[in-house]
């Protein structure tokens, strides 16, 4: 039963070969002994791999592991079971990354053509032009002007076409 | 006598200048948003009110409610900090107007830095040099011929900007009109002054400023020089004092005319005088900033003074505690900001939670955040400053290094990796720095994703709920197997 972590989109296949007398996993083909020790705070890991000992720091996100080891941050993303709609993201326009809406271009029922500004939004700073992906019909604009959103959040939906 | 302070402000520098405000055993204010409630200047303030805003940002800008907040809490002075009301002369006018000081400039003095046409013809007029440039007066026409005479490549700023926004460089005629034109447009947006000015571009400029005290009566002295020229998109990323591999003759005419400048605006306050300085040894006049700057500490550190208690004796009438000639430097300092965000995904902000915050011990740090807090989009990204002080450069340069390795943030992505690249850099290490440093090395600094340790993915699936219980809740039976699949 292999687990998969993702590191800036790439898997990492990890297969647990042994479990006894000590701990084997297999990484991208490798394969490391580990033995891990406990530590009073559950943030801070000690491990034992090969025979060498590693120490540092780990953070679990709600959808990420941080970890700190050696002078280097790592982020790793666990992949999620797709979420119940997610058959419906064509059909919206997200955000990948926080940010302000500076203005709306669009309204719902507009009929907008592929490449069109939809909406124009502000990160950091910076100013971006959200255009729609496909010809389509708005169905919802789910953000004002100057309203503040995190990663993720659907900002535009279209109307689901009848196949 | 000055024994209040309201800190209008959130984040690092509120923390920052409660620290002294309490020191000095006066009583300190901080404001806050609900979004900031368990932020660290709400905690360490005597006494903190919250404010309302349609957005969090709105509630460090109302000014009405501010004062409102000032009355109530009964204090006598207000510190703005930096960003936020610091440079609004119609703040300044309404706190004096309510009774209270104002930990800074009068507002005729705001007014006159904060407008860059102006304070470029004050600067002129005191024999500061300027870079050439040319203004728009209403004729579009004439403004293009001007612009266009002064030579290429230009630069377009708005007239009431800062912080690179609004900024457009221009290497030939046919792209200066519209180059204006979106330069007015997005002045108009983001300062609600659409007065652009064309300036000649120095290319590659080293970033030096010029730290001033002065006490209102048109006494004003330099605490010497910063770099600031590690910059990305006109925004500074790591700052030091004094600055490097500067020319004794260089240094002294860029302090002189500052403290020129200062002298003639019967400055009042702690101040900064920006300017650029190209290859050739000339400098220009850039803006003054009329207020405490968030790379201050690296002056304190090779002076030895408390640059906020300094303006909060300036604003109380007490005047300067040092003359010029008791102003010594000794070693040198370094300030790196530590920023929610990722330089490998093209500097993209970063949300998160501090998860894991572990500070280095041998550094300063001037942080506005604590563990278990949340990082959101509501705010500036920089999220703390640890700054290293050696009596050489590299000494605190390898302190900086040692300091970022150290330093452990995680939950909110951020360039502190980067920033250790950075001090770990040859070229910087020799101090040969401009305002390109960053896109000239990018190649080094944001090498190619290296795969991860294993060390890091074990720990990452040791940390992983799911991994852990395929390695311990297996039957003994199943385990002693050895490779097991479903």
């Amino acid at each position: 039963m292999p687990t998969t972590l993702l590191h800036d989109d790439t898997p990492i296949l990890v297969d647990i070969v042994a479990r006894v007398p000590e701990l084997a996993v297999e990484i991208d083909g490798v394969q490391h002994r580990v033995a891990a020790r406990s530590s009073a705070d559950p943030r801070a890991f000690s491990l034992l791999i090969d025979g060498a000992a590693h120490e540092g720091w780990v953070y679990r996100g709600a959808t990420e592991i941080h970890v700190r080891h050696a002078g280097r941050t790592t982020i790793f993303a666990v992949p999620q079971r797709s979420a119940a709609g997610s058959a419906r993201a064509g059909n919206d326009i997200r955000a990948d990354m926080p940010g302000v809406v500076v203005s709306v271009h669009c309204a719902a029922g507009q009929a907008v053509g592929a490449g069109e500004t939809l909406l124009t939004v502000e990160s950091m700073k910076l100013q971006a032009a959200l255009s729609a992906p496909r010809d389509a019909v708005v169905d919802r604009v789910h953000v004002v002007a100057d309203e503040a959103f995190e990663r993720g959040a659907v900002l535009l939906s279209f109307r689901i076409e009848a196949e | 006598m000055i024994a209040s302070v309201l800190v209008a402000n959130r984040g690092e520098i509120a923390c920052r200048i409660l620290r002294t405000v309490r020191r000095l055993g006066m009583r300190g204010i901080a404001v806050y948003h609900f979004a900031d409630r368990n932020a660290p200047h709400v905690a360490m303030a005597d006494e903190a009110l919250e404010l309302t805003g349609s957005v969090p940002t709105a509630a460090y800008l109302d000014q009405a409610q501010i004062i409102q907040a000032c009355l109530r809490a009964g204090v006598d002075s207000v510190h703005p900090g930096y960003g936020f009301l610091a440079e609004n002369a119609a703040f300044a006018e309404a706190v004096a107007a309510a009774g209270l000081v104002f930990v800074g400039p009068d507002a005729d003095t705001i007014r006159l830095m904060g407008d860059k046409i102006a304070s470029r013809n004050f600067a002129r007029a005191q024999n500061v040099p300027v870079a050439p440039s040319a203004t728009d007066e209403g004729d579009p026409t004439a403004f293009l011929r001007q612009a266009a005479a002064i030579g290429f490549p230009l630069l377009i700023k708005a007239s009431a900007g800062g912080g690179g926004k609004g900024m457009k460089i221009v290497r030939s005629a046919d792209e200066l009109q519209e180059n204006i034109r979106v330069a007015a447009s997005e002045a108009l947006r983001y300062f609600g002054d659409g007065r652009v000015y064309a300036e000649k571009l120095v290319e590659a400029p080293r970033h030096i400023e010029v730290q001033v005290l002065g006490d209102g009566e048109g006494s004003v002295i330099h605490l010497h020089e910063r770099e600031c020229s590690i910059q990305r998109r006109h925004q500074k990323v790591i700052e030091e004092a004094p600055a490097p591999r500067l020319p004794p003759s260089v240094k002294n005419a860029i302090c002189d005319a500052a403290v020129r400048l200062a002298t003639a605006a019967r400055y009042r306050n702690a101040g900064t005088i920006e300017f650029i300085l190209g290859a050739d040894g000339a400098f220009y006049f850039l803006e003054m900033n009329t207020r405490l700057q968030v790379e201050h500490p690296v002056t304190e550190e090779i002076v030895g003074l408390d640059l906020v208690e300094e303006q909060l004796r300036i604003a109380d009438g007490k005047g300067l505690s040092r003359r010029q000639d008791e102003i010594r430097i000794s070693g040198h300092s370094i300030e790196v900001r530590i920023c929610a965000e990722q330089p490998e995904r093209d500097f993209r902000p970063a949300t998160g939670v501090c998860g894991v915050l572990r500070w280095p011990a041998d550094a300063r740090v001037e942080a506005g955040v604590a563990e278990g807090q949340e990082v959101t989009a509501a705010f500036d990204s920089m999220l703390a400053k640890i700054i290293t002080t050696g009596s050489t450069r590299l000494e605190a340069a390898d302190r900086m290094k040692h300091a970022l390795d150290e330093f452990v943030l995680l939950g909110v992505p951020n360039n502190a990796d980067y920033l250790a690249r950075i001090v770990a850099h040859e070229a910087f290490r020799e101090g040969r720095l401009d305002t390109n440093f960053l896109v000239e090395h990018s190649a080094d600094l944001l090498p190619a994703q290296r795969a991860p340790e294993p060390a890091a993915i074990l720990a990452a699936l040791m940390a992983d709920a799911g991994f852990r219980r395929v390695v311990d809740d297996v039957p003994a039976l199943h385990a002693a197997i050895g490779r097991w699949r479903n």
